[in-house]
């Protein structure tokens, strides 16, 4: 075998940009894990999350966040999760093994963090969800510029932002536009 | 030029000039004016030129309703045509020339058209249209491209960028007048989300315009502290320059925000937003447009609406005249007739339809009651104006009142129609209001000032209660409500001059009579027939006169008539804000493969696959084509190896106890036995049994499958296969994720395959260990997570290997560091097509929505032995017919003739027609392997027809090929390469 | 439009993807006497209402729900939304 270690590059290069006190920037040290819940598999998944990460499974469109607020669970549907984690993804997988169908989802998106004073007023611009119903910790699925995004709000101006990675560029053009759009 | 009916008062700021030039001319004005107050601030009446007859046009409105005075804004890239003079808003160094005229605005040499009127009357297009047919394209159409028409495009790139926007509320309130505003103030107070748009660069409406006073002082001092008090709430939105053009289902609202128009420059910031509100409620505060009355030669510059002479007067302090008459039928004419004399402005008479006594009286003005304007002179401007009984009148501006009209536009976007109200004469909205949305003040037929407000403010109450706030205490402001009677009167009947209606598209009252007489008597058919209502302002003050018109000649009443349908957008929304950011490169997302940047930095051309950008041939030096290469980079994959970057094929991870049976029901082969390690290729069909999608499928656990789609379809089958899981097998406990974007996926094929692949991974690949079509999960490189497939598109001995995305871009650099050796190639989308041709593997060429399993060859994939989408329907006899078409492949005869992809079989020596048809040419490629052309397609019973020479005819793309059925399988047919 | 989406609250219908009439969900018996002709009626044949429709909408931007709304065709107005899996378990649809 050849001695070649590859290196993962960021979808963005790691990037990151100051727009006045507004910061845009691409997670790059999170992972990401599909949770899909077996046919009539509520309480042993339950458990198992409970066990994991002492919370209680969310309902559908809302999150629930760990103490040490270092994984977030999204509920994205009845039957599935998305658990953002801040460690490596292999021990969260093993410990779900046998409660619940686990993927691996971190190469497939792209994360933005954006945050500061023009968060919203950019945002305005390219997503159709009303953010002030959206509180913090929690989440919401929509589109942006034709992009599926999943919008995760930490605080009142400070989100966070993943779309798929294959248009990473494309979906950093829209978000980076809007900002300059709005941008006194 | 002086600002010589410059009068005092008004909302300008007098502390600063703003010079900009009006054909040419250098004009003065200040911030605060539109162009076409600062115009007439400068004494210029003559604006531009009619449509079809090239009238003398001046200044009508001082709206968005204005039908005349439209000019080009702005020069070269920047020029915007069709620009309302009367919302434009001034700016130092503003440029506008006039429209639709040949020579100076002065003479126009296409005036003499007028004397032409009588045949460009009404039905004009149609009967032209009619005859001769010769005369059509060389003489008719050139002469009114020519003659007709408004301002001219640029015919450059737009410089601007526009942007959008979505907005959500509690009430969205449309209009700021005082009814707006003071629905504003209500629902704001309340705690409600509010936004309130108003088109105008001040917001307050008619109370800028007008001399009344609210809360003891004047309403636009009122409309000021309003907006102040709103803007200081953080609940509430206010939106000037905003013009809300559509009301859509469910309450969504279309609004054009103008950012910049009125700024010199718009620095690189968007020029325009087009905002989509989403509104709980909305309260429709549009107010009324003012209607003239028709007579005799009334479209001369200087002929006015009268509530527009108060707001020059009023708003903007500018006399639209020196000395001006009035020409009304209802006593709102006269408060133009008291601002006027207030101002000091000299009014010649007052004209008042009307056989009453005058309402008020006004110091120095002659009043004649009952009087009638049936004519006016002035070549370039009002002079006179000649009533009834022939005498004339000294005026330089007539201002004419024919009542108001709600602007009920909004109120019809969803179907509804208006009704008639006789007490104003005019239509208010109807009950079928669009959802959520109610209707105030002026807009709701409530046209006068206490009353307009108290409207406002209780309906946004009972919409704050409605919504669970509480309405706010604030006692009700004191207004009067001012004289507003009427009397309906719409055409000066004893007029012999044409009389004007629709002054944009010049109809007149006679062609209203043209129209009846030839039997366009529907309002939709008067429309069509006459134009009326069809320019860019979409009729705003010639819709209602001319339907009462109408009504009048057809013996009908008004309501009888009836409107047309009013449709958005309420006034012109540019093409450049529609379409936003959506322009060039922005126009849709971009996907990259993982290995873009590799591949860019080795001289890859790319192609676009649906989104995706994708390696289509990496050129080296000395090639002089694209062939060359292609045909370069299939010898050396097939003499040793070649390295394709097949990410953009969709992947789906299936995960369940019941996943195999699940995949039993896609597929039209069976899966439940597939053993762990293995992949197998699988055809989907649709249900009506026609051909889908294929792709392959790994198991890579017991309840672990991993599914690859083609890369047009991947979004497709993943919907589909949702629809399934949750629709039609809902009892199976099966769950699907695209893995699409998360794997770097590449093609590795070619003689030397295994030996490359041996390098990346650690586990066994001979061909016992890792026989063809085996899948295992493994590492690449001793540490980065890999699955491994031996699967071959190419026909060679190969293999695929994923590794998470982010690692691909060093994956492909690794791979050719390891293939070097072998001489290893990257290959793009163009010689993977012609290797996929060479083995005769079907692709979307051949899966065109057309085709059976059977015609494809692959009945035998069908089982017999189990269910699945498609299955019942593609057993119907027709699908499995022996003689159906067949997909085999074909060789010219002639091996240095191309073949062409869309040519139609037909039997030799026959006619090339429909009936001779026999099937098609799918796929045709140059291949480098046997050195000539080679193609698939389907041919009736192609099957058993091998050796047979048939005519390939391509009538439409030039010649016939004599061509010889073959195999599809060009190469390595018994697939001893692949499985080696 | 906005579909009010039963687990996620009023959604812009530029997130949800159109299908058809919901009988779609009402696939026959493979194993019927007559299946061809059930499957024929299937697939081929549908009422086109102006007015009340039950139809499959796809929350393809969502949470990937197919759901059946009940939309007027006239109005636009929608009545009634439902998750379609509730709807197909509840035709007894199983596996």
């Amino acid at each position: 075998m050849d001695d070649i270690t590859l290196q993962p590059e960021p979808f963005l290069g790691g990037y990151a940009c100051a727009f006045g006190d507004t910061i845009l920037s691409e997670i790059t040290d999170m992972a990401l894990i599909s949770v899909a819940m077996p046919l009539n598999g509520m309480d042993k998944l339950q458990a198992s999350v409970q066990t994991l990460w002492g919370v209680v499974l969310p309902a559908p469109g809302t999150c629930a966040t760990t103490l040490d607020g270092k994984t977030r669970l999204l509920c994205q549907s009845p039957d599935s999760f998305l658990a953002l984690l801040s460690d490596p993804p292999g021990p969260a997988m093993e410990g779900l093994k046998g409660a619940g169908y686990t993927t691996d989802q971190s190469d497939n998106w792209v994360i933005l963090r954006l945050s500061g004073p023009l968060c919203l007023p950019a945002l305005e611009r390219i997503c159709p969800i009303d953010l002030n119903t959206l509180s913090t910790d929690n989440f919401t699925r929509t589109t942006m510029e034709h992009l599926g995004v999943i919008i995760l709000r930490q605080g009142p101006d400070d989100v966070m932002l993943l779309s798929a990675s294959s248009s990473a560029g494309s979906f950093l053009h829209a978000v980076e536009t809007s900002i300059t759009n709005v941008k006194p | 030029m002086t600002q010589s009916n410059r009068i005092k008062g008004g909302l300008i700021d007098r502390s600063q000039q703003l010079g900009f030039t009006f054909n040419g001319k250098p004009m003065q004005g200040h911030p605060g004016d539109t162009l076409a107050s600062a115009l007439l601030a400068n004494g210029q009446r003559l604006v531009g030129r009619s449509f079809k007859y090239h009238r003398p046009r001046g200044i009508f409105t001082a709206g968005s309703e204005e039908p005349n005075a439209l000019v080009q804004l702005r020069t070269g890239a920047h020029q915007e045509p069709n620009t309302r003079a009367t919302t434009s808003e001034l700016f130092d160094g503003l440029t506008a020339i006039s429209q639709n005229h040949r020579g100076p605005l002065e003479f126009d040499l296409m005036a003499v058209t007028g004397l032409l009127s009588p045949f460009l009357s009404a039905g004009f297009y149609y009967k032209t249209f009619m005859w001769p047919k010769a005369f059509w394209e060389k003489i008719y159409e050139p002469v009114i491209r020519m003659s007709a028409g408004l301002g001219s495009l640029s015919k450059l790139d737009d410089p601007d960028i526009y942007d959008k926007g979505f907005l959500h509320c509690d009430i969205l309130i449309i209009g700021a007048g005082p009814t707006g505003l003071e629905a504003a103030l209500t629902a704001g107070r309340s705690g409600a989300r509010v936004i309130i748009a108003d088109e105008d660069f001040v917001i307050g409406g008619r109370l800028n315009a007008e001399t009344c006073e609210i809360a003891d002082g004047p309403g636009a001092d009122w409309a000021r502290h309003a907006t102040t008090e709103l803007a200081s709430m953080d609940n509430v939105r206010v939106m000037p320059r905003t013009t809300v053009y559509g009301a859509y289902d469910h309450g969504v609202y279309g609004a054009l925000e103008r950012c910049t128009d009125h700024l010199g420059d718009s620095s690189g910031k968007p020029r325009q937003v087009l905002w989509r509100i989403y509104a709980k409620r909305s309260i429709l505060c549009a107010g009324a447009t003012e209607r003239p009355i028709a007579f005799g030669n009334n479209d001369r510059p200087g002929v006015m609406l009268a509530g527009a002479v108060r707001t020059y007067v009023n708003r903007f302090g500018v006399a639209p005249g020196r000395t001006v008459a009035i020409f009304t039928n209802n006593d709102d004419g006269w408060r133009t007739a008291s601002d006027l004399a207030a101002k000091g402005v000299d009014i010649s008479a007052i004209i008042d339809s009307r056989n009453q006594d005058a309402p008020t009286q006004i110091a120095d003005a002659r009043v004649v009651m009952g009087g009638r304007v049936v004519d006016t002179s002035g070549r370039k401007g009002l002079t006179s104006v000649t009533l009834a009984n022939g005498e004339k009148v000294t005026a330089d501006c007539l201002a004419v009142s024919g009542g108001w009209s709600p602007n009920v536009h909004l109120t019809c976007h969803q179907r509804g129609r208006p009704i008639w109200r006789d007490d104003i004469a005019a239509f208010v909205p109807g009950a079928d209001l669009p959802d959520g949305m109610i209707v105030a003040g002026a807009a709701n037929g409530t046209l006068t000032l206490a009353a307009g407000l108290a409207d406002g403010r209780d309906k946004a109450t009972e919409l704050v209660k409605g919504l669970g706030f509480t309405a706010s205490k604030t006692p009700a402001i004191v207004a009067q409500d001012e004289p507003a009677d009427l009397s309906a009167f719409w055409h000066v009947a004893a007029s012999r001059k044409p009389a004007w209606l629709d002054l944009q598209n010049d109809v007149t009252v006679k062609d209203i009579k043209q129209a009846h007489a030839e039997g366009f008597r529907s309002v939709e058919h008067l429309k069509r027939y006459t134009t009326l209502g069809m320019a860019t302002d979409q009729g705003k003050t010639a819709n209602i006169p001319a339907l009462a018109i109408m009504a009048d000649i057809s013996g009908k009443t008004i309501p009888e008539t009836g409107t047309t349908i009013f449709r958005p957008p309420y006034t012109p929304v540019p093409i450049g804000a529609l379409a936003g950011r959506a322009r060039g490169s922005g126009f849709r997302p971009v996907r990259h493969t993982p290995s873009h940047k590799w591949a860019e930095a080795n001289g890859a051309t790319f192609v676009e696959t649906g989104n995706w950008l994708r390696a289509q041939w990496y050129a080296r030096d000395g090639e002089k084509g694209w062939r060359d290469s292609v045909d370069r980079e299939v010898t050396m994959t097939r003499a040793s190896v070649g390295i394709c970057d097949v990410t953009t094929l969709g992947k789906i991870d299936i995960q369940g106890r019941d996943a195999a049976e699940f995949l039993n029901h896609i597929y039209t082969n069976a899966f439940l036995k597939l053993p762990v390690g293995k992949v197998r290729y699988g055809l989907m069909l649709r249900e009506d049994g026609v051909a889908y999608d294929d792709g392959t499928t790994a198991r890579l656990g017991e309840n672990h499958f991993v599914m690859t789609t083609t890369t047009a379809n991947a979004v497709l089958v993943f919907r589909r296969m949702e629809f399934a899981r949750q629709c039609l097998w809902p009892g199976l406990d099966v769950h699907m994720i695209s893995v699409t974007d998360g794997w770097a996926q590449f093609a590795v094929a070619g003689p030397n395959a295994r030996k490359l692949i041996q390098k990346v991974v650690d586990c066994d690949v001979s061909n016992d260990a890792f026989p063809f079509m085996a899948c295992a999960q493994t590492t690449a490189f001793n540490t980065t997570p890999a699955r491994l497939f031996r699967i071959s598109f190419s026909g060679e001995l190969a293999y695929e290997i994923a590794v998470p995305a982010r690692y691909g871009n060093a994956m492909m650099g690794a791979l050719m560091q390891a293939g070097k050796e072998f001489d290893a190639v990257p290959y793009g989308t163009e010689a993977l097509g012609v290797m996929r041709i060479e083995k005769g593997h079907a692709a979307g060429n051949e899966l065109n929505g057309q085709t059976t399993a059977t015609n494809l060859g692959l009945g035998g994939f069908v089982s017999a032995k189990k269910d699945c989408i498609g299955k019942v329907l593609s057993q119907r006899p027709e699908m499995m017919r022996d003689d159906a078409i067949r997909l085999v492949g074909f060789k010219p005869v002639d091996h240095s003739k191309q073949l062409i992809a869309g040519a139609h079989f037909i039997t030799r020596g026959d006619a090339a027609n429909m009936a001779n048809d026999q099937g098609w040419m799918s796929s045709v490629t140059y291949s480098p392997t046997l050195g000539h052309s080679i193609g698939l397609g389907f041919i009736k019973r192609g099957h058993e027809r091998m050796g047979e020479v048939v005519t390939a005819t391509s009538p439409a793309r030039g010649g016939d090929v004599q061509v010889e059925i073959t195999s599809p399988h060009f190469y390595d047919p018994e697939g001893g390469r692949q499985r080696g | 439009m906005i579909i009010n989406h039963p687990l996620l609250g009023p959604r812009d219908a530029s997130e949800f993807v159109y299908l058809g009439d919901a009988s779609l969900i009402n696939r026959p018996d493979p194993d019927a006497q007559n299946a061809a002709e059930l499957f024929h009626t299937y697939s081929y044949e549908r009422a086109n209402p102006a007015g009340e429709h039950r139809e499959l909408w796809y929350h393809e931007q969502g949470d990937r729900s197919w759901l059946v709304v009940t939309r007027n065709t006239l109005t636009h107005a929608i009545t009634e939304v439902e998750m379609a899996r509730d709807v197909a378990l509840k035709q007894g649809r199983d596996r």
